[in-house]
């Protein structure tokens, strides 16, 4: 039976690939730098997104973190006059961050137009009502880990049917470990008319590196550690402060 | 330039003002004998901390600066260590008691408005009280340099007179029970489990008011109370939660030990009507700005869950 299945099973894979629709990705997606390195100096960096779009279309460019269900406290009012936490609710699959960069003419002020290519932050709404998203995205906005830029990007021509695109994009401060989505679209007569994408790793390096391990990893060590260390640090201060002239 | 990425905290941040922001409340630590923990941790949610990794790294902080400001009020002689110990085994103790409080409260629901309102409640009432009871006595004895002994003996002196277990507080130069400081200690626990933060600011009009000690004595004292409690706090969150961000500390620590130091020096300059008057305001201030956050409308009306 195996040996009966095995040359069926070769011969559908050779015309699968061979088809329109399993060719090699025509267009493409990079970032320069690769990886984002968050070492002791990392404030945030630009990095330059290029690739490459169909011929006569525009490009949009999206960089997403990972997806997850996220509890948040809703705020409301007590007794008709005091602000607090009054319930939670639960966003399912929305992602850590969402930096988009678009060309001015494709996301034109966030139109209905806009909101039709299915590209924007309304795709990713977890369920959530109008007024919750709304909240959700200002607080996003406010860590700067939701962005929409608008313009930026550069043409050259590639080839025949493709054109080169690239465009300089803001990575904020507080970005976290992990492994970020790169997508690159090419938008043309309000359609999406390629889609293409890369990942970009983020990773603590050097000094963040080590103590986050420590934090995680040995947990009581760290906070004896940061307890001796801090006490030294008072002592010395002290030790300082006497030699220069005057506890009295 | 200038910037530091936390890896706990998940950000990066100016050197230069975590370094200044440490040694404002270092000099307040100093002068005041309370950790700043009522203060610092907001001002570190506002330049982009998350508040669980603002409240456990200030507790490491507070280590160290109350390590420092604690060994400037012992040269000065103004540890009271009989009490102080005394003190900090009731707010161990209370602070357990203060954890199971709040489970039993979260159980109940509306624990956030119950903490908040002990929290404007307390601050008020405490803020009140001392600037009221420091501006008279300014303007009783506008040359004195020690608070005035309490003049009238009221039903609390007396009822302090009977308690057993009476000892002496030599260096406090007050004569009570030992269970005075066990007690009062164990509700400042509770209340500050309840509220999360070190309860220097509680803890401070207890021992002027109600154990009755002099100002000067009380820094001093209540510094060496924070540490310990700020110790414990920093093991607990570092194995817990591990919201300990040891670089911001660090940084922190740089500005707010060398603030302690000159916050005892000022301390000592201060007349003890003077130091309760200027506490007494930073009280207010703090309740005043909580008293807005709950009547004002937030800028957004949702917050990640966790931490509180």
């Amino acid at each position: 039976m195996k040996k009966r299945l095995l040359p069926i099973l070769i011969v559908a894979a050779a015309v699968l690939c061979a088809a329109p629709g399993f060719a090699a990705p025509r267009y493409t997606v990079r970032t320069k730098p690769s990886e984002i390195e968050i070492g002791a100096g990392y404030n945030g960096e630009a990095i330059t997104v290029t690739g490459t779009i169909p011929t006569g279309s525009s490009a949009v460019v999206r960089i997403l973190g990972e997806r997850e269900d996220k509890q948040f406290k809703q705020k409301g009012q007590a007794f008709g006059f005091l602000w607090m936490n009054l319930g939670s609710i639960i966003l399912r699959g929305v992602p850590d961050v969402f930096l988009l960069a678009s060309d001015r003419g494709v996301y034109a002020g966030g139109g209905a137009q806009w909101t039709k290519l299915g590209l924007g932050l309304d795709a990713l709404r977890g369920g959530a009502d109008d007024f919750t998203f709304g909240e959700f995205i200002k607080l996003k906005e406010q860590e700067k880990l939701y962005a929409i830029q608008e313009g930026g990007f550069e043409y050259a021509p590639s080839d025949d049917d493709s054109r080169a695109f690239k465009v300089t994009m803001a990575i904020p401060s507080s970005l976290r470990q992990g492994v970020y989505k790169v997508e690159a679209f090419g938008v043309q007569d309000g359609r999406v008319v390629s889609r293409a994408s890369s990942d970009m790793e983020a990773k603590l390096t050097g000094f963040p590196a080590l103590l986050g391990n420590m934090a995680f990893h040995h947990a009581l060590l760290y906070g004896v550690f940061a307890v001796i260390v801090a006490i030294l640090a008072g002592l010395l201060m002290t030790v300082v402060f006497k030699d220069k002239g005057g506890a009295h | 330039m200038w910037h530091m990425y936390l890896p706990i905290a998940g950000n990066s941040v100016n050197v230069i003002l975590i370094f200044g922001l440490g040694g404002f409340v270092g000099l307040l630590s100093g002068i005041f004998g309370v950790g700043g923990g009522f203060l610092m941790t907001p001002l570190l949610i506002m330049f982009g901390i998350p508040p669980t990794v603002a409240a456990a790294s200030d507790s490491n902080q507070i280590v160290g600066a109350s390590t420092s400001g604690c060994l400037a009020h012992y040269r000065l002689g103004n540890v009271d260590f009989k009490m102080g110990l005394l003190l900090l085994v009731g707010g161990v103790l209370g602070g357990y008691a203060g954890v199971e409080v709040i489970k039993l409260l979260r159980a109940m629901g509306n624990a956030n408005f119950l903490i908040n309102i002990t929290y404007v409640l307390m601050l008020g009432f405490v803020g009140v009280y001392m600037f009221i009871d420091s501006v008279q006595g300014l303007r009783k004895k506008p040359s004195s340099g020690e608070p005035a002994k309490p003049v009238k003996k009221s039903n609390y002196a007396a009822m302090m007179e009977k308690l057993p277990l009476q000892t002496s507080f030599e260096k406090s130069g007050v004569r009570m029970s030992m269970l005075m400081p066990l007690v009062l200690g164990v509700l400042v626990g509770v209340l500050s489990a309840i509220m999360g933060v070190g309860g220097g600011f509680i803890m401070v009009p207890v021992m002027v008011y109600l154990l009755r000690m002099p100002m000067h004595v009380v820094v001093g004292t209540s510094l060496f109370q924070i540490l310990f409690t700020c110790i414990n706090v920093t093991i607990l969150q570092s194995y817990t939660n591990h919201t300990v961000d040891f670089v911001l500390a660090l940084l922190l620590l740089l500005g707010s030990t060398i603030g302690a130091q000159f916050g005892t020096r000022l301390s000592k300059r201060l007349k003890g009507e003077q130091l309760k008057i200027l506490l007494a305001s930073l009280v207010l201030v703090v309740m005043v700005k909580m008293l807005l956050n709950l009547l004002l409308t937030p800028d957004v009306l949702l917050a990640y869950s966790g931490g509180h």
